[in-house]
């Protein structure tokens, strides 16, 4: 199993572009039908937009029945661990509603920008 | 006029002075709301605010955030709307529930307060949230120079937080920001409001 150390690519699981490497790094092992333990050893800031585009885009992309065949989560606290599963569980909904990105986009954008 | 500085021109001061910065509702937003990572490269400013988040936390012995209940407040009834409109448009189909009717349907319940929830904690690790509250002294003042200012009342409350208490930062993408003279340099990611700067100096 191929262990990846989150706290190699960053300090906190927090900015997309972080969250956009270690999708990177999974995406590799899954392709070559690896196994990988994401671990979040000494990790202790999190945002939802980290969880989307790393593990959440995955699911997306793979399913998540492959997923969880390749994928283990390991040392995240509580917070961590919700904010996981909340992302997760909207991957999965995403999938199953065939949810339209586009009408996400201009929905945030419209109602952000307003503010 | 007020300065207005670019997120990614930020310096990291060294001579060892506090920096206090305050955090207006849209950059809450841009930071930890979860479906601005749909949005792709229609905007920068998420990945800009994220950066600089990283850049203060890397640096916590400068830089110390706030923000108010009244900018979390602000975010929940965003998220709240917008999550209806997602649902609207996505899930049924164009059925044009309103938000209170979405709210009220127990599944849709459950799942904002669940975001509403991880929202908040995300940020009490990073952030302080101050309480403000939006008096009546404070309704009446932002009546009063309502002419001067090009801010709502809400990021009156902010301003006024800011001033009673020596912040002279705040993080904003609210182009309402610029143009005026409250004393307090402005710090953005958004294109708009630093070209509207650039022009007007």
């Amino acid at each position: 199993m191929r262990n990846i150390l989150v706290k190699d690519i960053a300090p906190f699981a927090l900015a997309e572009e972080d969250g956009i490497l270690l999708k990177n790094q999974i995406k590799e092992a899954i392709e070559k039908n690896e196994c990988v333990c994401i671990d979040f050893k000494d990790i202790n800031l999190f945002a939802t937009p980290f969880f989307n585009v790393s593990l959440g885009s995955i699911i997306v992309e793979y399913g998540i029945e492959k997923f969880d065949s390749n994928v283990l989560v390991t040392n995240l606290d509580e917070l961590g661990q919700e904010t996981y599963q909340h992302s997760k569980e909207n991957a999965m909904l995403f999938i199953e509603k065939k949810i339209n990105k586009e009408i996400i986009e201009e929905v945030v954008l419209k109602n952000i920008e307003r503010e | 006029m007020d300065k207005v500085t670019n997120v990614n021109d930020l310096a990291v001061n060294s001579n060892g002075a506090v920096r206090h910065i305050a955090i207006d509702t849209n950059v809450l937003l841009w930071m930890f709301y979860g479906n601005v990572s749909y949005v792709g490269n229609a905007r920068t400013q998420q990945k800009d605010y994220q950066k600089v988040l990283k850049t203060f936390l890397s640096n916590k012995n400068v830089f110390k955030l706030h923000t108010t209940g009244i900018n979390v407040n602000e975010a929940l009834h965003v998220i709240e709307k917008t999550e209806c409109e997602i649902y609207n448009q996505s899930i049924v189909n164009g059925f044009e529930l309103t938000v209170k009717d979405f709210r009220n349907i127990p599944q849709n319940k459950i799942n904002l307060q669940k975001t509403f929830k991880l929202f908040w904690q995300q940020i009490v690790r990073l952030i302080k949230i101050e309480n403000v509250s939006l008096t009546k002294d404070m309704v009446r003042d932002y009546i009063i120079q309502y002419d001067r200012q090009n801010y709502d009342s809400l990021d009156f409350a902010l301003v006024r937080w800011c001033q009673e208490n020596s912040i002279n930062v705040i993080m904003t993408d609210d182009i309402d920001f610029v143009g005026n003279d409250i004393g307090i340099e402005i710090l953005t990611a958004n294109p708009k409001a630093l070209q509207e700067y650039r022009k007007s100096v």
